[in-house]
Formats: structure tokens, C-alpha cells, sequence
């Protein structure tokens, strides 16, 4: 078995509401050599070698596998967090214990685009908040994982609730935190 | 030495991990599960979720989310008849129920307008199934059984009833009170929709454990409100489970000694337990039976039989006899209805009670020889 325990270490709740929580755990083992075994196994995953991440979706759960942590999101309750923690657990352990019979996948699947970000973002001229020049600045350093998406205010006023998601999810597929 | 032969009521000893476990938590975790932001709180959570998959794996059933915790099968039994039930619904049961069911079904018969039909059983406490499909009717909401009378012991056809049920469209909750831990339970292929199960006879737990196994999409009221850990912004309890039928603070202690209680049954084996109380249950029946003046009822037959042995000796007072063990022979039984009267009328001991043996994983048969002997000493001195 690769990994003994998945310890759940911190639950709180997700930053788009709808009184879902998230949760982070930790690994007993790092995983970053089952990571290109996970990336052929889970074929919508997105794995980004050199930071050592993988990240897939479950229904409307984005979980994001670290080197020695993994977090996911939108769950309901405690119950349904360790009923992941053991998917997850099961995930991980049955993709090494078969590794010989899998290719491994050292390719990083299509990643959004700056533009694509940018698209989502208020584009008020000169507004300037975030501390960049304009969003565009702001969504390549999004890419990046250079600047936090919380750092822009104005995306967590209502009008920008349903772009804000979609954001969110974007950068949590590609491993990073959002709040 | 003392000799506890009163295993149905609640097993006795339990095995040295559950105690070992309760206080390893209460000394050095001591977190309360779904209320904390900090490891040792979790860590609770992660103990409290795998007793529920110990029970989930234990009555194969497929989802540990849907394990209600609760304080007793009682509150299990009530939460499923008060939180289905509604003014007009017609429930069949069994002429062995526990007041458990028994009360909670004339209660809401006087209080909220349901109406009751009673199976007929033999003087052995068998049910024919053939009488559960005669009493359904086009407004049967739940059967309701027991899986074993607590008063005779006599196993119920829980499979057969349960494809009825199905075959009926109407929810069938089963009382496992006596059969948990000693008699396989699969809720899917049995069709159980809710298993309602005590933590503290045969699964080996503490007392103030239970629970409720959703096996079914029937909505259920809560029969209380309050505190679930989460969404506490929201003012009503939440829809999605457990916490729609868990308010306030569990009893981690408890149910971390539940979960390793279930870790001995799972080590020890139901099979091995299950064969252990029959030959006991064998050995039993036949020292019994050599007694002047016994009166013995229920099946006299450990396959169709949990271990319970219910008697009476001719002429003589069960709380009088049950005394007598417990003073003069430390041996303890239990005497009196054992909270289930009607299934005393059908062994014609409603007015008297009987003397009621449980037998337990750690009885052994010189406990049964310390028993005849103190029964035979019994009736020299008083006859």
C-alpha cells in the first residue's frame, strides 16, 4: 500500500457559500511519483509536473492533490468528506498498486488561457484594486499563481457571483487557492 | 464469582478494547465531532465516520452517510414510526414487539390517528408469512417487525417479509435489537429500508448507543431540532444526512467504544459468535430440561433462536426464583414481562412473567451448571 493514512486536518467553509465546506488533508506519504500514473488513469485530470500538483474534478468537487497534502471542495458535511478522503485513499493506492499495467503521463493537459480569465473579470478601467495595472496584469499573474483571486474585491460583489465561480473553479483545476 | 445471564438485556462483560478506547478518547483526544477547527476535533470526526462504516459494512449497506447515530434502538424505532407515519397510515406488526414499538405504535394511534394490524404467531413466536400479507392493506406505509423476540428469542422471516414489502411498495423497518452482532443482517438483500439497532447487547457497546439505517429515500421528520456543526446560519435542521437526523453533541465516547466493539466482532466473526451461543444455547436447553416442574417456552431450538431462554418452575414466583440465583447462587437472570407483554399473551405468562436466561459471547457452560444447580438447590429449599 503507497499510502497508510489520509488524515483530514482542517475543514472550513468554501468561499462561494451555499453552506458547502472544503477541507485539507494530509498525505502519509508524497505522491508526486504516482502523480503521471494518476494523469493517465483520470483523463480529465490536470497535472502540472513541475509543481508537483494534480487536480481533478468529481461532479461539482475540485480536488487538488500536492505533494504531501490534497484539498477538495463543495461538500455538505463532515460525513461526506471522509467518504472522499476514502475514495481518494482508494484512488491513489490502486493506481500504484497497478502501475505496472498503466503508461504514465508526463503531459500537462490544456490549461486556460490569460484571456480566458481575463474575460471573466470586471475590467473596470483604472480601477487598479488588485495592485496591477489592469485585469489583463492581473489575470496573468492569476496564471501564474503569483496573485490570489481574492485580491480583486470586486469579484465578491453579487453582480460578479456567477463569473466568480467559474474562476474559482478554473484556478483550483490548475492547484491553486483562491481565498 | 458472579454469573451474568442476562445477556439480552445488555452484554456483559465487554470486550477490554471498548473500555481501553473510550478512555484512551476521553484522557487524550476529548474533541466533540462536526464542532472543532482543530485536529483533535477532526481526528474525533475521523472515529466517529468509521464506526459508521463499520456499521454500514457490518448490515452491507452501501452508503455510511445514511448511519443515523442515536442514543438507543428505542429512539431509533421512534424516529422512524413518528418521522414517517401520518394521520390515516396503517402499519403491520408482529405479536412479539417491544414496547419500543409497541408504544411508540398505540401512541400514535390514539395521538395522531394510525391504524395497527397485529400478525398472528404460534405459542413459539413464529409468523407466518402468509399472515403478513393477509394483514396489508391499500394504506400500509411500514411493517414493522422485530428480527427476534427479546421474550422467546424466535428468529422472524425477515427475508421473506422484506420481498413482500417490496413487492408491496411499503417501507419495512425491522427491530434488531437482539440479533445485531449475533445473526447476519444484509439490509439490501433482505430489503431492510430502516434497521433500527442498539450499540450495547450483541454489538458489544456501550449503553447509550443505537441507530437508524436509512436504506430507503422515504422522508423522515427529525424528532429533534438543533446544533448539527455546519450551516448553522440556516434556521431549520438540513435536508442532507446524517445531520438531518443528528442535532446536538454525539456521544463520541460512546460510539468510538462501538466502533471498537465492532472491530472485535469483525476479528472474532460473526459465524464463530453465531456458534459459540448456539452450543451454549444446545447445552442450555438440554440441563434445563431435566429440571422437576420446568416449563420452558419459546422455539427449544438454537437455529430458530437468538439465546434467550425463557421458563417458569411450576408453582413458583420468577421474581422469587431470579432472587434466589442472584443472593444465594450470584447467578443473574432476569425475571418479570421484559418490556414486550404481548408476546407474554401468547405464551399465557402476561399476569405472571417468566424467568428469562441471555446468553452471551462470554458465557460459558459452566455458567449453565452454576444455573441448574442453583435452580435444583432453589426448588429443594422450597418445595
Amino acid at each position: 500500500m503507497y499510502l497508510s493514512t489520509i488524515s483530514l486536518i482542517y475543514i472550513k467553509p468554501c468561499t462561494t457559500g451555499g453552506g458547502r465546506i472544503k477541507f485539507r488533508a494530509k498525505l502519509s506519504s508524497p505522491v508526486p511519483e504516482v502523480m503521471p500514473y494518476l494523469n493517465t488513469v483520470i483523463k480529465t485530470g490536470l497535472y502540472i509536473p513541475s509543481a508537483h500538483t494534480f487536480t481533478y474534478k468529481i461532479g461539482s468537487h475540485i480536488i487538488n492533490i500536492h505533494e504531501r497534502n490534497l484539498t477538495c471542495t463543495q461538500l455538505t458535511n463532515e460525513a461526506q468528506c471522509y467518504e472522499m478522503i476514502d475514495h481518494i485513499f482508494n484512488l491513489i493506492n490502486e493506481t500504484w498498486e497497478n502501475k505496472d499495467s498503466i503508461v504514465p503521463n508526463e503531459e500537462t493537459r490544456e490549461r486556460p488561457s490569460a484571456i480566458q480569465l481575463y474575460k471573466l473579470l470586471p475590467k473596470k478601467i483604472g480601477c487598479k484594486v488588485c495592485g496591477q495595472g489592469s485585469c489583463m496584469g492581473f489575470a496573468s499573474k492569476l496564471i501564474l499563481g503569483t496573485c490570489r483571486l481574492n485580491e480583486c474585491t470586486l469579484m465578491k460583489e453579487a453582480e460578479y457571483a456567477p463569473n466568480y465561480l467559474s474562476l474559482e473553479a478554473h484556478l483550483q483545476l490548475m492547484g491553486y487557492e483562491t481565498d | 464469582m458472579d454469573i451474568y445471564l442476562d445477556n439480552a438485556a445488555t452484554t456483559f462483560p465487554k470486550p477490554l478494547a471498548v473500555p481501553e478506547a473510550i478512555y484512551d478518547y476521553i484522557v487524550n483526544n476529548g474533541g466533540t465531532s462536526g464542532r472543532g477547527s482543530y485536529e483533535k476535533a477532526i481526528l474525533a470526526d475521523g472515529l466517529v465516520y468509521q464506526t459508521r462504516k463499520r456499521l454500514a459494512k457490518l448490515f452491507n449497506h452501501n452508503d455510511p452517510k445514511t448511519v443515523v447515530f442515536t442514543s438507543s434502538v428505542t429512539e431509533s424505532l421512534n424516529l422512524a414510526l413518528q418521522g414517517i407515519l401520518k394521520p390515516g397510515d396503517h402499519v403491520v406488526t408482529s405479536s412479539l414487539e417491544h414496547n419500543a414499538v409497541w408504544r411508540c405504535l398505540k401512541t400514535l394511534e390514539r395521538d395522531l390517528g394510525i391504524y395497527i394490524s397485529v400478525v398472528p404467531a404460534t405459542a413459539q413466536g413464529e409468523t407466518d408469512i402468509r399472515d403478513v400479507e393477509a394483514a396489508i392493506t391499500p394504506d400500509t406505509k411500514i411493517i414493522v417487525f422485530t428480527h427476534a423476540s427479546n421474550v422467546l428469542g424466535t428468529i422472524q422471516p425477515i427475508a421473506e417479509i422484506g420481498a413482500l414489502a417490496r413487492k408491496n411498495n411499503i417501507l419495512f423497518l425491522v427491530d434488531a435489537a437482539q440479533t445485531a452482532g449475533v445473526i447476519p443482517i444484509d439490509v439490501q438483500a433482505q430489503n431492510i429500508d430502516l434497521l433500527a439497532f442498539t450499540g450495547h447487547k450483541s454489538l458489544l457497546g456501550p449503553m447509550g448507543t443505537g441507530g437508524l439505517i436509512v436504506n430507503c429515500d422515504a422522508e423522515i421528520h427529525p424528532l429533534i431540532s438543533g446544533g448539527t456543526g455546519g450551516d448553522s446560519a440556516y434556521e431549520y435542521q438540513p435536508d442532507y444526512y446524517p445531520n438531518h437526523l443528528e442535532a446536538g453533541t454525539m456521544n463520541v465516547s460512546g460510539i468510538i467504544g462501538l466502533g471498537a466493539a465492532l472491530a472485535f466482532l469483525e476479528a472474532e466473526g460473526l459465524e464463530t459468535i453465531r456458534d459459540k451461543e448456539d452450543i451454549l444455547m444446545d447445552y442450555a436447553l438440554n440441563a434445563l430440561s431435566e429440571i422437576d416442574g420446568i416449563e420452558i417456552y419459546g422455539p427449544r431450538d438454537s437455529s430458530k433462536s437468538v439465546g434467550v431462554i425463557p421458563f417458569n418452575l411450576e408453582g413458583h414466583i420468577p421474581e422469587e426464583i431470579a432472587f434466589y440465583l442472584d443472593q444465594e447462587c450470584h447467578v443473574m437472570i432476569r425475571s418479570g414481562l421484559h418490556c414486550a407483554p404481548s408476546a407474554h399473551r401468547l405464551i399465557g405468562t402476561v399476569t405472571r412473567g417468566t424467568c428469562r436466561i441471555g446468553i452471551g459471547y462470554f458465557n460459558e457452560t459452566t455458567h449453565i451448571d452454576a444455573l441448574v444447580n442453583g435452580l435444583k438447590s432453589y426448588l429443594k429449599e422450597n418445595n
